[in-house]
This record gives C-alpha cells, structure tokens and sequence, in this order.
C-alpha cells in the first residue's frame, strides 16, 4: 500500500529539461544531472504539468484525468509512484508551498 | 611529401630521431618510434599521408621499445603519449595495432571540441551513411567493403560531429578487420591492402586494410549526414532495411557516442539535431554484395522501395 | 612587459603563463605545442582557458589551440556537472537528519562561486562532518544507495583507526566518490587541527543547505594537504588554488593577511602556511605584502632547511612528465613521501603500516 503525501512538487527550474519528441515517445534531458530519459506520452504529460504548475499527487491525478481519457483510469496512487520515481530521477523537486 | 616517398632507412632515422609530423582529418600527430614493425606498418598503411613541417602537433605520440633486461628475448613496446604511457607494454610484434588503439584512445579522451560517435561514416555524392558499433553488427566489415566500393572513407571508427554545422568530419585511418572478416574482404576485393594479420591480440585476429588516396586527399572535406543506419549482421539472411523508430535512434546513438554526456546539453543538442536531419533505418544482412547494392541505390530512391522488395 | 618572448624551458613557460595567463598572446605555435602538454598533465588547462576567457583574449589565439581549450573546458564542466549532481543528491539524502556538512576542496570552489572554482577540475567529493554526527551520515547514505568502495579489510581498518576518513562511498547509479571527512588531517599526525574550530566558523553558501569553511580554513585546508600528505599528482593544480584564493581573499578583507597568519597559529599549521606563500610566490608570483611574508619567514624551518625543501617542492610539485622532469626529481618525489608518512603516523605504526605494505605487494594477488 503505497503512503500518499500531500508534498507539493514542481518540475526543475525553467531551462533544466530539455525535450524532443517523436510521436508517442518523448525523451527528455535533465542538465543537472546530465541524464537522457525516455517517457511515454502518460509520464511526460505530468512531468510538462509539474513544469507549468507545482501540485501534489492527488492534484496531479485530477489535472491528468482532465487532459487525456486514457489517464482518467490513472488514480492517486498511481500518481504518487510517478512522483517518487520522478523525484528520484531528480526530474522534479519539492515545493514549498 | 608522402610517407611512401620516404626511403625505409630515411623513414627510420626520422621516426627515431625529431619524428614524424603528419595528419589525419583536423588531427596533427607527431610520432616518434623504434619498433620495426610499427615503421613497416606505417610505411604501407598510411604511405599516402602527408608529411609535415615541424608545427603545433595535437598529438605527441612514441611508440618505444622497454628497455629492460626482456628485451633480448621477448621485446616489448610502450605507447606513449606527451612521454607518459597510460598502457601496459604490449609485445613488439603488436606495434602497429597499438598505435591504431592508442591514437584511438589520445581521440577519445581528448577532442572533446567534436562530439564523437563510435561509428564508421562513409560519403557518397556529398551525403554522408552512418553505421554506429554495435557488437556483432559487422561494421567495419561493411565500411571496408563500401570503401572498396567507391565510397569515400571518412572513419572506421570515429563519428566526428562538427559542433557548429553538425557536419562530419572526415579523420581517415587503417579499417581494422578482426578474425573471419579478414578473409571475406579479401576474397571480394582482391585489389584490396591489407596489411599483415596480428593473431591473439586481445580482440582476436586483426589486420588493417589501407584507406583508399581518394579518402586521403579529400580528409578536408566534411559532409553532410543523411542516413544514421543501425547494422545486424546474420549470416546468409537476407537485406532488410527499414526504417527505424527516431527516439529509439537518439538514444542508442546517444549511448554510443564517446563523449555524449561530457558535452552535456550540447550533446543532446547535437545528437538530436543528428536524428532529426537523417534517415533512421534498420538493416539486417548476411550478404555483403547485396548489402552494397541496396545502399549504392539509397541515394536514388531512398528507403521506401527497400521495404517494398522485403514485403514483396 | 616585453613583447615579445621566447621560452626554451617548459618550466619557466608554464610557470609565467600561469602567473600571467595575458601573455599567452605572443606565444608561438611552436611555444603552445610545449604549453599545452604541459597545462594538460597540470590539469589546469581548463582553468587557464577560463580565465583567457574573462581576460577577453580567447578569441584571438590560433584556431587549433583554441579547440584543445575547447575541449579541456567540456571535459571540466562534465566533472563539475557530475560533481554538483553528487552534492545536489547528497542533500536530498540528508536533509531530515540535522547535521552540518561542509563542502571540501573543489566542490567548495565551485559551490561559494570563487575564482578558484572556475574551469577546476575534480573527480571527487569532500564533505567534512562532526565526528558525533559520522554514524548517522553514514547509515543515511548506506541505506539510500551509496556503498562502500571495496576495500580489504587491513585498509578498512587503517581507514577508520589511523586516517581520517570513512573508507570512501560511491552510490551505485553513479561514478563519482564521496569522501566523508571527520578531522582534516590524519587522526594521528602530528598536526592535530580541531575540526570543531572548522565547524563553528563554517560559511553558508547561496542555493544549497551544505556549508564551505571560512576563506583562512580554505586556504590552510589546503595548505595542510599540499605540503603534508608527500602526494603530488595534482601538486601544481592544488597550489594554483591557494594563489587564487589568496588573491581573491586579500582582495575583498583589507586584514586578510593578519587573519590568515593568527588562524594558522591558533590551528597549529603555521609551517604549511610558510610552505603555501613561499611556493606561491615563488612558483606563481601571487602578491603577498611584506610585513606577511616576514611574519611567515618566523615560521620557516630554517634557512638551510628551507633550501632543502626548495630543492624538494619546486620539483615535486611540477607536473610529472619528462618534459620537467630532471635527474632528482623521482628522489624528490621519493623523500617527501616517506617525509609524510613520518609526519601521518607514529614511528612504530609507520613501521607496521610500510611492512603491511610491503608484504601485500610481494603476495600474489589472489585469484578474481
């Protein structure tokens, strides 16, 4: 049973994230740790979202299940995982808010 | 001044003494040596070089005999770069694939103003192929042949990306050939130079095939990617070549390079850049002659009709 | 200034051009081509790229020197990017657990944005810690990936007992090394700085929570290293560092100099001070006022010794590459290591240490 946090994250600063995309598949490289990910179209539509607005994982659920049909099966949980295995990317940060 | 014009006695004396200055694509080495069969390999191998003035060299490579009580009965050799050797000794009679390593290694860790891929590039009609290592991909065994076959041969090994115009710089040096493909080669191209075979290295049997004087002259002139092709070779399958996923060719391209992550974003930058000008494709193959043909036609009709020959 | 100059001694080539990076515009293509080995095998040629950066003259040297430039300087912001990267996951690592840490060497340089800092190369990561605080530090990091670079179990122990580090920890999706720190110089040397006095004059800096050590501690941190541990692998990199920050320091604090000299003696390491502004003078011409060089000069350990050192450091702490070398300088090498262990370590324990030693070289090593 994974433990939902109410931690708010956001996405590192502005100009960390570099993207390319072809379409599905999103490959992103994080300049501060100097590493090249591979997204699929679900995970980098949160990470864009935790670019453009700091939010906790049940928000993020919420925004999701608002942009994409597919992601509306996707719950809090489910998001929470995606979080912590952004944060241990070092793709986002925690917000204090 | 070539290097073939050299008598072998006056190439000796200048390799023992203030050494050899010559070039290959941006790279300027000075080289100095007393192993005999170094100076006989680059006497065949790069007889078509340059030889230059005493200037600024990038490189101040030594390929020099220990001279400790073994070397009376089994010779060893150090290479050396700036006078310091980052190798253990290797037996003198694998002098000359020691220096193509090592040159490769001072390359390697050193131009870090190209991004370097680890890949054989080849130009035709101003377009450039590149064919990324990949164990078991056959790559040099298929640069060899296209650069028997009227390709001009930028690199065996080094994909030097111009980080300005993302152009390739050529860097011409010996084909490296390992175990069977020795034998392949120069079954089908017997016109072939091939220097001697070197068994139990560490990489098995490798001889060296010397790069056309069309690939030498021309070592000034960049090129243009247009087709990055990732190879696998199975033995008597067909061609198929196909074209292959662009985020898939970013990040293997990515992986394979020698100096992706030391250039950072700019590395990023570069290899994307790379991706999205070329065609990606996928080949297969286990027949050279027929491989040569496909890709002799690619600059014709591209990769479409390939793929309708395979499904037909 | 003369206009132009001619070097036939790589030593003196090197020397001036780092002392005075500007004049590298008259330099001949024949003079880069003994320069560049040189700066290489130094590990300063990204820094003096920088710095012929901010003097605004990178522009104007020959095409191929600046590709070499080029390339040293790539290669010194990857190190530093994989440096940060480590810092930056080491404080996600420790940030509930209430200690202080403090950033060591070129990490430092980097992260209080010294000049120091600019175009350093480094591998690896320093932290120092309060010896109290050593056990948790390392359980945090054990249990979130970090694991002990394997060492045998006589090093272990001459680690921890005898040295002044934990053995090193590497986290296993990464390269980089951290090395925790708990005293700044072996827990038996016969220099015995408090690092309590290190921790409580501790500076933050912007942007992270870790902390650097005051500018005085940088330098005699350094000093100490330099001119006590007998390894001089980046013997010239790490006394450019002291002139850097010695000139940057004295800069910004008009009793720099007063400051320096009485936290030297309140440190107990006044003798590595003497050695860092006599080297630094003599070697890289870093301007120090003469009522410090002559307080320093009380420091010395005498006139004739002094010239022995001379004869010892001057070679020593060149790069070691036959273009510098001369006929002493292995025995200069030579001395001041065995000259550092004398200094690390209790005779009798030497005695141990260099049989253990000596033993485990002539045993073959054991089958992988």
């Amino acid at each position: 049973m994974i433990e939902i946090s109410r931690q708010t994250w956001k996405a590192c600063a502005s100009g960390t994230l570099l993207w390319e995309q072809w379409n599905g598949d999103y490959i992103v490289y994080n300049s501060h740790s100097g590493e090249t990910h591979f997204l699929n179209e679900l995970a980098a539509m949160a990470l864009k979202s935790l670019e453009e607005v700091p939010c906790n994982a049940e928000q993020l659920a919420k925004t999701m299940a608002m942009r994409d049909s597919i992601a509306a099966d996707l719950d809090t949980p489910d998001m929470q995982r995606l979080i912590e295995e952004f944060d241990s990317l070092g793709l986002i940060e925690p917000h204090p808010s | 001044m070539r290097i073939a014009e050299f008598s072998s006695d006056a190439l000796k004396t200048r390799l023992h003494t203030s050494g050899l200055y010559t070039q290959t694509g941006p790279f300027k080495i000075r080289i100095k040596s007393n192993s005999r069969p170094f100076i006989e390999s680059l006497r065949f191998l790069y007889a078509d070089y340059a030889v230059l003035d005493r200037q600024l060299a990038d490189f101040h490579v030594a390929l020099e005999l220990q001279t400790n009580y073994r070397r009376w009965f089994h010779p060893q050799v150090l290479f050396k770069i700036d006078g310091k050797s980052p190798f253990q000794p290797f037996p003198n009679e694998l002098s000359p694939p020691l220096f193509e390593w090592g040159l490769n290694w001072c390359i390697g860790t050193r131009a870090h103003h190209y991004l370097m891929l680890h890949s054989a590039v080849l130009e035709k009609n101003g377009k450039a192929l590149i064919l990324p290592a990949h164990p078991g991909s056959g790559k040099s065994t298929l640069c060899a042949a296209l650069a028997l076959s009227g390709w001009r041969l930028l690199s065996d090994e080094f994909g030097l990306i111009d980080t300005k115009s993302t152009c390739l710089v050529p860097i011409p040096r010996p084909i490296a050939l390992k175990n069977e493909s020795i034998n392949v080669i120069r079954k089908l191209f017997p016109q072939a130079a091939i220097g001697p075979s070197f068994p139990k290295t560490r990489k098995g049997t490798v001889a060296h095939v010397r790069p056309s004087i069309m690939s030498v002259d021309q070592m000034d002139q960049p090129a243009q990617a247009a087709w990055i092709i990732f190879l696998k070779y199975k033995a008597s399958s067909p061609v198929v070549l196909e074209p292959f996923d662009k985020a898939q060719s970013l990040l293997r391209l990515a992986n394979n390079a020698f100096n992706y992550e030391v250039l950072g974003k700019q590395g990023f930058q570069l290899v994307s850049a790379l991706v999205r000008s070329c065609q990606c494709l996928w080949l297969s193959y286990g027949n050279l002659e027929e491989v040569i043909e496909r890709l002799d036609a690619l600059d014709v009709t591209g990769y479409a009709s390939t793929i309708d020959v395979h499904s037909a | 200034m003369p206009a132009q100059l001619t070097y036939t001694r790589p030593r003196e080539l090197l020397l001036s051009c780092l002392a005075h990076p500007s004049l590298v515009i008259n330099l001949s293509e024949i003079e880069w081509d003994m320069l560049l080995p040189l700066t290489r095998h130094s590990k300063l040629m990204g820094r003096l790229a920088e710095r012929l950066i901010q003097l605004g003259i990178f522009n104007r040297l020959p095409a191929r020197v600046q590709d070499h430039l080029i390339g040293s300087m790539r290669l010194t912001e990857h190190r530093q990017r994989m440096v940060l990267w480590e810092i930056n996951r080491l404080e996600r690592a420790l940030k509930t657990s209430g200690t202080t840490v403090l950033v060591l060497k070129g990490g430092a340089y980097i992260l209080a944005r010294l000049s120091a800092g600019s175009g350093r190369l480094l591998a690896d990561v320093d932290i120092l810690v309060a010896h109290n605080d050593l056990d948790t530090i390392e359980k945090l990091l054990l249990s979130q990936g970090w694991e002990a670079v394997q060492l045998d179990d006589y090093d272990e122990h001459y680690y921890r007992a005898w040295m002044h580090e934990i053995p090193p920890l590497r986290h296993r999706d990464r390269c980089i090394e951290v090395d925790v720190h708990h005293t700044v110089l072996p827990v038996s040397s016969r220099y015995k700085p408090n690092p309590e006095l290190l921790l409580t004059e501790a500076r933050p800096v912007e942007g992270c929570q870790f902390k650097v050590l005051a500018p005085c501690d940088m330098i005699l941190h350094s000093a100490a290293h330099l001119f006590l541990d007998g390894e001089f692998v980046n013997g010239l990199r790490d006394l450019s560092d002291i002139d850097l920050l010695l000139r940057e320091f004295s800069q910004k604090d008009s009793r720099f100099w007063t400051r320096l000299l009485h936290r030297a003696a309140e440190m107990k390491l006044t003798r590595p001070l003497f050695y860092a502004l006599r080297y630094t003078r003599r070697m890289l011409k870093t301007p120090v006022p003469r009522r410090a060089v002559v307080a320093a000069e009380f420091y010395s350990p005498g006139r004739r010794m002094a010239r022995i050192m001379d004869a010892l450091f001057e070679r020593a702490l060149m790069p070691d590459i036959p273009d510098v070398n001369d006929r002493w300088t292995p025995l200069a090498r030579r001395l001041l290591l065995m000259r550092s262990h004398w200094l690390k370590m209790p005779p009798a324990l030497l005695a141990y240490h260099t049989f253990r030693k000596s033993v485990k070289r002539w045993r073959p090593s054991a089958p992988k």
